[in-house]
C-alpha cells in the first residue's frame, strides 16, 4: 500500500454500526494524517470504542457495519479476512484497555510479544526474534528487558503490563496505534508515563494515533486533534487547544464543567443533568442532546444539527454553538 | 490486583488422596493377569455360591463355582477402561467442538450447539443402549456408546468457558494483532480451557465407569465369561435372594472407583484454582 504524500493515513466515512436495534455509531467521519494524533472523547456508550474498533474490523459479534474506512488510500472493508489479518497487528497496532486482562495469564510476556512478529513473519530467525523482543520491551521503557521476557503476567505491574501490551501493538511498526482508553485502568502518575510512552513512540517511528478517552485531562495532555462524541455522533471537532479553552458545543462545555479541579468547593462541580439516551432511542431527526443541554429550544428537538465550521480547522453539531472565547462555566 | 499470599505449591489433600487412588486402581488393572490368582474363569460346580471368607476364595464363588475374588481383580482392566477410554475420546472431541462452536462463526457455533442438543434431547443412558445394542456386545461397543453420550456434556463445559474467554481482553489483543483463529485457539484458548475440561472429565470417569458397568450389567458390554465388574453383579442377580452378599464385593467396587475419580476431580478443581485464577 503506498499512498501519495497528501492522501491521509487514515479516513472514516459515514460509518455507521448498528448491534440490532441499538445504533451505536451514526455517520462518523474523521481523517488523521500521517503521524497525527487524534483523540476520540466521549462517556461510556457514546460510540467511540466501537468507532475505534471497527478500523480493525472487530466491532464486535452482531455488529452491522456501514460507510468506509480507509487506511493509507486501500479500502479495508473491500479486504478478505486473510488479507484484514496482515492488517492487523502490521499496519495497525491496537492497545485495549485492561492491561489486567489484555495479556494471556498463562504463557510469558516474551512470547506474547514474540508471536506478533511470529504471525506476521516479521522476523524469520528464532534468535533474532527473541533479540527483537527484547529490543521491544526496551524501546516501551521495560527494565531488565531480557529477564523481564521470562516472566508472566501476573509478575508485572499494571503500568509494566501496558507497557507490554505497547510493545505488541508497535512490534511490526504499524502505521497506525488505536488505543482505546490505554490509562483508564492505570494509575494517575503511571497514565502521564504511559502517555509520555505513547508521544515518545510516535516522535520515533512516526506512527499515527488513534485515542480513545473519555479522560478530558488526556486529550489536553497530548493536546491533539480532539473528536467529541455523544450517543453515536461526533459533536464537535478541532485542535484540543481549542475545543477545551473555549468548546463551542454545550455538551463539550458540559464534560469539561464536569471535570474535578483543584480548588473547586463543594457543590461547584457541575454534572450534565440527566444521562445519555440508550443507543436504540436516539432519534435521528433531533439533537441527541437537547434534553439535557441548558441552552435548547424547540427547534433542537425538531432538526438533527449538522457539523458547522465554527472556528480555524474547527466544527461543531449544534444549532445555538456557543460563541467563540466564552468562558467556559463562568 | 490482590496479591496472593507466597506460598508452596502444596496439592490439596483430594488431589493426592484421589490422584493416589486412581494412580493404584489403573496399575491394579495393568498388573492384573500377573497376580497368583486362581484362574477367574475356570469354574467348579462343587464348589458353587460359597460364602465370603471361604479358605482359598475370600469373596467367595459365583454360581458357576469361579472365584470372585480373581474375577474382581481381572475385571478391574474392563471396568477402567470402558471409565476412561470413553473419557478421553469424548474429552478430545467435546473440547475440539466446544472451541469449534466458541470461537466459530454463528452459524458453525448454531450447527454444532443444536446437533448436540439433539443427542442430549435424547436419555443419555437409553441412548447407550441403543448404540451398544446395534453395535453388538463387546467392550469396544460399550466404549462407542459411552464416547457419544459424554460428547454433548464436554462440548457445553468447553463452549460455555471459550465463550467466556472469547470476550476476554487477551484473545482480543490476540485478534487485533493478526493472529490466525487456529493460533487463537490452540495457544490462548486450549490452555485456558484445559483446567476446566480436565476437572470435569475426571469426575466424568466415575459416572462413565457406572454406566458402563450399568451396561455391561444388561449385558451390552464385555462377552462371557470375561469378568468384568457390571457383567459379574449380572451374574450374581440369578442368586441375589440366596447369597446377597455375594454381590456386595463387585458393587462395592463400582461405588469406590467411581468415588475415587470424582476426588480426584474435586482435587484437581481446588488445585486450579489456587494456581491459574490470575488477577482480581
Amino acid at each position: 500500500m503506498s499512498a501519495p504524500e497528501d492522501t491521509p493515513l487514515l479516513e472514516i466515512e459515514h460509518l455507521s454500526v448498528t448491534f440490532g436495534a441499538a445504533h451505536a455509531v451514526r455517520d462518523v467521519s474523521l481523517r488523521l494524517d500521517p503521524g497525527g494524533t487524534v483523540v476520540v472523547l466521549g462517556e461510556s456508550g457514546s460510540g467511540k470504542s466501537v468507532t475505534a474498533r471497527s478500523v480493525l474490523r472487530l466491532p464486535g459479534r452482531r455488529a452491522s457495519v456501514r460507510g468506509r474506512i480507509r487506511l493509507a488510500g486501500c479500502d479495508l472493508f473491500a479486504l478478505d479476512e486473510k488479507a484484514m489479518r496482515q492488517v492487523r497487528g502490521r499496519d495497525i497496532g491496537f492497545v485495549p484497555q485492561d492491561p489486567n486482562s489484555s495479556l494471556d495469564p498463562l504463557r510469558r510476556i516474551g512470547t506474547q510479544v514474540e508471536e506478533v512478529l511470529q504471525v506476521h513473519g516479521a522476523v524469520a530467525d528464532r534468535r533474532a526474534r527473541r533479540a527483537r523482543v527484547a529490543e521491544l520491551l526496551a524501546l516501551v521503557g521495560i527494565p531488565n528487558p531480557a529477564r523481564t521476557a521470562r516472566s508472566y503476567p501476573h509478575e508485572l505491574s499494571g503500568g509494566m503490563r501496558q507497557r507490554v501490551v505497547i510493545a505488541m501493538a508497535v512490534a511490526c511498526a504499524p502505521r497506525l496505534i488505536i488505543a482505546d482508553e490505554p490509562t483508564t485502568a492505570l494509575d494517575v502518575t503511571v497514565q502521564a508515563q504511559v502517555l509520555d510512552l505513547f508521544t515518545t513512540l510516535q516522535r520515533e517511528l512516526g506512527t499515527a494515533l488513534l485515542l480513545v478517552t473519555h479522560d478530558v485531562g488526556v486529550a489536553a495532555e497530548l493536546a491533539a486533534d480532539v473528536v467529541v462524541m455523544y450517543a453515536g455522533r461526533i459533536v464537535e471537532r478541532g485542535p484540543a487547544a481549542a475545543v477545551l479553552t473555549a468548546p463551542a458545543h454545550p455538551y463539550t462545555a458540559g464534560l469539561l464543567g464536569a471535570r474535578p479541579r483543584p480548588g473547586l468547593r463543594r457543590g461547584e462541580l457541575a454534572a450534565i443533568p440527566g444521562g445519555p439516551p440508550p443507543a436504540t432511542e436516539v432519534v435521528d431527526a433531533a439533537c441527541a442532546f437537547a434534553p439535557r443541554c441548558g441552552r435548547a429550544e424547540p427547534a433542537c428537538s425538531a432538526t438533527a444539527p449538522e457539523l458547522r465550521d465554527v472556528g480555524p480547522g474547527r466544527a461543531a453539531a449544534c444549532l445555538l454553538p456557543i460563541a467563540p472565547l466564552q468562558e467556559v462555566g463562568a | 490486583m490482590t496479591v496472593l499470599p507466597v506460598r508452596a505449591r502444596r496439592a490439596p489433600a483430594a488431589l493426592v488422596a484421589g490422584g493416589t487412588l486412581a494412580a493404584a486402581l489403573v496399575v491394579l488393572a495393568v498388573v492384573a493377569p500377573l497376580l497368583p490368582l486362581p484362574d477367574p474363569n475356570a469354574g467348579d460346580l462343587t464348589a458353587r455360591l460359597l460364602p465370603l471368607g471361604t479358605p482359598g476364595h475370600p469373596l467367595g464363588t459365583d454360581g458357576q463355582g469361579r472365584d470372585l475374588l480373581a474375577r474382581l481383580v481381572v475385571g478391574t482392566r474392563p471396568s477402567l477402561i470402558a471409565g476412561i477410554v470413553p473419557v478421553l475420546v469424548s474429552g478430545a472431541l467435546g473440547t475440539a467442538l466446544g472451541i469449534a462452536a466458541g470461537m466459530g462463526a454463528r452459524a458453525l457455533e448454531n450447527l454444532i450447539m443444536r446437533s448436540l442438543d439433539v443427542l442430549f434431547a435424547f436419555p443419555s443412558v437409553l441412548l447407550a443402549i441403543a448404540i451398544a445394542a446395534s453395535l453388538g456386545a463387546s467392550l469396544a461397543s460399550l466404549v462407542v456408546a459411552l464416547s457419544v453420550i459424554l460428547v454433548p456434556a464436554v462440548a457445553r463445559v468447553v463452549y460455555a468457558e471459550t465463550a467466556g474467554l472469547r470476550s476476554l481482553d487477551f484473545v482480543q489483543t490476540a485478534r487485533a494483532s493478526g493472529a490466525p483463529a487456529a493460533v487463537i485457539a490452540l495457544r490462548h484458548v486450549l490452555p485456558n480451557v484445559l483446567p476446566a475440561v480436565a476437572v470435569y472429565c475426571s469426575a466424568l470417569v466415575g459416572l462413565s465407569i457406572v454406566v458402563g458397568a450399568g451396561l455391561s450389567f444388561l449385558g451390552l458390554g464385555v462377552a462371557p465369561p470375561q469378568a468384568e465388574w457390571g457383567a459379574m453383579l449380572n451374574d450374581l442377580r440369578q442368586n441375589l435372594f440366596s447369597n446377597p452378599s455375594l454381590a456386595l464385593a463387585p458393587a462395592i467396587a463400582i461405588f469406590l472407583a467411581s468415588a475415587v475419580f470424582n476426588v480426584l476431580g474435586e482435587g484437581l478443581r481446588a488445585w486450579f484454582d489456587v494456581t491459574s485464577r490470575w488477577s482480581q
